[in-house]
């Protein structure tokens, strides 16, 4: 059964990073205890309507601009019908004929890319908890703003599934649409996969669930070829169904509860007015855009010069890239700026749980202190001092390096006492430098630098204990 | 308007009382099942009609949009307080098979 | 002091305004009168004596210090079932809501308050507003004042009969395709159903939500105009207009006679209308409003044929989707066999609801079905455009449109239960300003027979309710069928 090539199509859902729910004001945020975060609405209660979240709509239009779709001028809102728990209302908000975007596509590299059929809005639905004692009901994400982005069947390779989600996920992060985490369920996947010989007709479609993780998508959909490729060699079927990934045992196995009807019973809510997305709306969306990470990979790459690692890591996250272009033009001084932000700022945000957007020091600040160590004034394990200090108090470079009292100091009537008191106090260090052993000399300028506090300048030490050592 | 649809035989009504997760006796079925099909009967004039192919919107002036503002949510008593059945501050049903 | 139970609202509240009343002893002697006559009567499902009194306490606290109080102040108000209000229980007419206690309030609840007027309680209904009759309720029907055998209308027909029998000279109920109007006819009071988004939605529990409205129920035209100061924008209603709601008593003000009015007459109308009583009390109300200088025009709404089949099948479908919530997880009724999920669902479903609920609820999935959906519900929302547009001329030839509220006078109980059809016919003169979202106005013009009052109802474009209510003032002005009583 050689030549048989699978074809792929996902279906990914984003959740929206707003500060409320879709259609009611309770705030969306993941985690905390069950029902916490539930207003009226979500819980579906009699005489509850669903007003739509403005910020909703601008994060899904401007997810809809970076992946070059077209944005309705009028969509609409139907209602999708099931009974199941996690769904209090019997249905679900969502846009079925009339989405408010078409087309566009996601880049896989190389100048490939997968086209997308279409991205609509919709609400999210509870978590369910299954006990011994029944099944519990936590309405915390019920009502949390969804884009539901689905690609054309046209991946081949788990590995271009791989590249599309990983491309995705950057762009929805890069733009501030989302959090984009898999296993937090800020983005989630479906996967639908079939078979065929090279230029026959699709074969029958198999929807795969439950992928948390970039891994586990590729790992179940090279499960699914193996699997559907040995049922199709020995003259099996393939069952249209859904199949859960189980990411312990690696296998994809068939979904038992019949979760979904079959017919959804769609028609437009009578609650909500017909979506418009207008030209201003658009327009100032794509100005919140700016550039997608690959552009400003290539900027850094080619007008920065940067070498591979600093582009990755700065162009991670859009505020990071922001942080560190503004920190380069305020320091004046490219490599300096990015090494800064690579170690010490990333290190602060992570050790003092700091949001870049509103890190205490400003890229102003921060340039005014490289400017000092770029004209010789700050030894770096000053500045390191001067940064912690403007960290912890929100003060400018200035004022932290007066207070410290962090100037270098170059000159050689304060350094040459202290010079000598180290070679005084250093007997057996001295010795091995006059035995050769030049590396004993880091002993003592270690001494000179305690006494001054790290101010003292290292050139000036260093030629001050040739000096006095005669050697 | 052909007649089929207007007249829901046993097994169609058996899928929609399913489909809308009621629960009726025979009985209450075949009564239900026979003022269905007199009303449907009486309705299907409707099918005769040559209606335009579009259907009037109703544009509302302005933007029906809320800004995005949190509210306070309700207390996790006030949320369950009309539940049936709670467990652990959460919504509590039978135990549900997945996967 | 001893209080008229037959002051109007008005009056009521410019008496409690200028100290001359006590809102207690309004909302007391109000109460005293419920308890002694409803028992035969049950237009409440629910008295909040309590709550009435208490908020009554407050209004003569407020007169006393001197403060302004609202146009409504001291005036007590009832309202229908299915109006939420925090902390009292809203059953809908429904086992499934039965001991549905609310969190919150309906804006028009709120709104009601908030302009002085105080709650009695809640007002029986058929379940879910879906009935002419009030006889769907799980909690028994409620009986017509004028004629104890016969009904009072519906859904609303708590709210009219409380109004009617003077219980309160103003209450709230909804009106999905009728439901204000009709009992308002039945029972010889005054009813508006306003334009759809005039009065928001919110905390009124969804039957079809495109035609929903919350109605004003009151003896007298200014009693209605006062009451439906509860109209405006609502930032938790999305479908509720955005425009200024005009000071529609001051308005009332504004027109002494109907020069330059042009009144429509529609054909299609008077066919329907059969009941031989009716059509005569209807015939002379039209004169009347000729004679008080308004200009009779024939205007058709060829498409109003097909009204009733629209409407029950849109409403049925809309019904079937707003209750699919009631599901006995979070709130409601929950069956005692509870062993699997899809047992727990359709016994609570089939518990809860009656019998006439389901019968809708299973149309609408009909009507909704793949294979069906463009068919029947995209069928009848094509008609339902049809019919809009069918108005709109109209209007081009008319200021208002003059018909009957019912085609026929209340009936006895139990008398239509069994036929579905007939049931749904009463409707066929109000739920086509429902399907074209128009406000109107039932006003009480006379009797089909003795004790049976038959209803006028003046359709106007959308937003024009200061027109309507000016022209039923003066048809008030010249008749005095609004003063009549029928309970002494």
């Amino acid at each position: 059964m050689s030549g048989l090539i699978p074809t792929i199509g996902l279906e990914v859902h984003v959740q929206l990073r707003t500060q409320s729910k879709l259609f009611s004001p309770a705030p969306n945020a993941a985690g905390d205890q069950p029902n916490t975060r539930v207003d009226v609405v979500d819980l579906g209660l009699p005489g509850t309507l669903p007003v739509i979240n403005a910020r909703a709509i601008a994060l899904a239009v401007r997810a809809a601009i970076a992946f070059g779709g077209e944005v309705q001028p009028v969509s609409h809102f139907a209602r999708k019908h099931y009974f199941y728990p996690d769904l209090p209302k019997g249905y679900q908000i969502s846009q079925y004929e009339d989405p408010y975007c078409r087309g566009g596509s996601v880049p896989l590299g190389n100048n490939r890319a997968c086209k997308l059929t279409r991205i609509h809005l919709e609400e999210d639905a509870g978590k369910l908890i299954h006990t011994d004692a029944g099944t519990l009901i936590d309405l915390n994400r019920a009502g949390v703003p969804l884009i539901e982005i689905v690609g054309e069947p046209e991946l081949h390779d788990p590995a271009d599934a791989h590249a599309f989600l990983l491309q995705l996920r950057e762009i929805v992060r890069f733009t501030g649409v989302s959090d984009g985490d898999m296993e937090l369920g800020s983005l989630r996947c479906d996967a639908n996969i079939s078979m065929a010989a090279v230029g026959a007709p699709l074969g029958t479609k198999v929807e795969i669930k439950n992928l948390n993780s970039l891994k586990m998508v590729q790992r179940a959909l090279e499960y699914e070829i193996r699997r559907q490729t040995a049922v199709l060699a020995t003259g099996g079927l393939i069952r249209q169904e859904t199949r859960l990934w189980n990411d312990e045992q690696a296998e994809t196995r068939p979904m038992r509860s019949k979760e979904m009807a079959d017919d959804y019973r769609y028609f437009p809510d009578p609650d909500l007015l017909p979506l418009c997305c207008d030209e201003s709306l658009i327009a100032n969306e794509r100005a919140n855009l700016s550039e997608l990470p690959a552009a400003r990979r290539e900027r850094y790459r080619t007008t920065f010069g940067l070498p591979e690692h600093d582009v990755t890591v700065l162009t991670s996250e859009r505020v990071l890239g922001d942080y560190f272009e503004s920190l380069a033009i305020a320091a004046g001084e490219v490599k300096a700026a990015s090494n800064w932000v690579m170690t010490d700022v990333l290190q602060a945000v992570r050790d003092r749980n700091l949001a870049l957007e509103n890190f205490p020091v400003k890229p102003a600040a921060l340039g005014e202190l490289l400017r000092s160590i770029a004209r010789g004034e700050l030894t770096m394990v000053s500045a390191k001092q001067a940064f912690a200090r403007m960290l912890d108090r929100g003060e400018d470079a200035h004022t932290a390096i007066e207070t410290l009292g962090l100037h270098k100091i170059t000159e050689e009537s304060v350094l040459a006492p202290l010079v000598a008191a180290a070679i005084a106090a250093l007997p057996a260090a001295t010795a091995d430098i006059k035995r050769g052993q030049m590396r004993a000399l880091d002993a003592l300028k270690g001494h000179v630098m305690r006494a001054t506090r790290g101010r003292a300048d290292p050139t000036a030490v260093d030629r001050l204990l040739k000096q006095q050592l005669g050697s | 308007m052909p007649a089929g649809p207007f007249a829901p035989d046993p097994q169609d009504l058996r899928r929609l009382v399913k489909m809308a997760r009621l629960c009726l006796t025979d009985d209450q079925s075949a009564e239900l099942g026979a003022r269905m099909a007199v009303i449907l009967q009486a309705f299907a004039s409707l099918q005769a009609i040559d209606t335009p192919a579009t259907h009037i919107e109703n544009p509302a002036p302005g933007k029906p949009l809320r800004d995005d503002i949190c509210g306070p949510p309700l207390p996790v008593s006030v949320a369950l307080a009309n539940a049936p059945r709670t467990a652990a501050d959460a919504f509590l049903v039978p135990r549900i098979i997945e996967g | 002091m001893s209080v008229s139970h037959q002051l109007g609202a008005r009056a009521i509240a410019a008496r409690v305004q200028s100290g001359e009343l006590r809102a207690s002893d309004v909302a007391q002697a109000h109460l005293q009168r419920i308890r002694e006559l409803d028992p035969q009567l049950h237009a409440f499902v629910e008295l909040w004596p309590e709550r009435a009194l208490q908020s009554a306490a407050a209004i003569d606290r407020a007169q006393r210090s001197g403060q302004t109080l609202g146009p409504l102040a001291g005036v007590p108000v009832a309202i229908k079932d299915n109006l939420l209000c925090q902390g009292q229980i809203s059953a809908c007419g429904s086992k499934m809501l039965e001991r549905f206690v609310s969190p919150y309030t309906a804006t028009a609840v709120a709104r009601l308050e908030q302009l002085g007027a105080i709650l009695l309680g809640r007002t029986n209904m058929d379940e879910f507003g879906m009935g002419s009759s009030t006889e769907r309720s799980a909690f028994g029907p409620t009986r017509n004042p004028w004629q104890m055998s016969h009904v009072p209308g519906g859904s609303s027909g708590g709210s009219a009969a409380a109004v009617a029998a003077d219980f309160c000279p103003l209450a709230l109920g909804s009106d999905t395709g009728g439901s204000v109007r009709q009992p308002a006819a039945m029972c010889g009071v005054t009813g508006l159903k306003p334009t759809y988004g005039r009065v928001s939605r919110s905390g009124l529990v969804a039957y079809a939500s495109s035609l929903d409205c919350v109605g004003v129920i009151g003896r007298a035209i200014e009693d209605v105009a006062l009451g439906l100061q509860i109209a405006g924008d609502d930032e938790r209603d999305s479908t509720c207009a955005k425009r200024t709601v005009p000071n529609y008593l001051q308005e009332l003000d504004g027109r002494k006679d109907l020069r330059g009015i042009r009144v429509g007459i529609v054909r299609e109308f008077e066919e329907a209308t059969g009941d031989e009583g009716i059509k005569l009390a209807v015939r002379t109300a039209q004169e009347q409003l000729r004679a008080c200088g308004g200009t009779i025009v024939e205007v058709a709404l060829p498409s109003v044929k097909h009204a009733v089949a629209t409407y029950y099948l849109l409403a049925s479908t809309e019904a079937s989707s707003n209750l699919a919530r009631y599901d006995g997880v979070r709130y409601g009724h929950r069956t005692a066999h509870t062993r699997r999920l899809d047992e727990l669902y359709e016994q609570s479903r089939s518990e809860g609801f009656g019998a006439e609920v389901q019968l809708r609820i299973l149309l609408g999935t009909f009507a909704l079905q793949k294979g069906y959906q463009d068919q029947i519900y995209g069928q009848a929302t094509r008609v339902r455009a049809m019919l809009a547009a069918d108005f709109a001329y109209a209007f081009t030839q008319c200021d208002v449109l003059a018909s009957a509220t019912s085609p026929m006078p209340s009936f006895a109980l139990g008398s239509k239960l069994q036929d579905p059809i007939a049931m749904y016919w009463c409707d066929a003169l109000t739920v086509p300003a429902s399907l074209a979202g128009l406000p109107a106005l039932s006003l009480p013009c006379g009797f089909a027979v003795e004790r049976l009052p038959a209803g006028l109802q003046l359709t106007a474009p959308k937003f024009a309710e200061s027109l309507l209510l000016q022209v039923g003032s003066v048809f008030q002005q010249q008749t005095n069928w609004h003063l009549q009583r029928p309970l002494s």
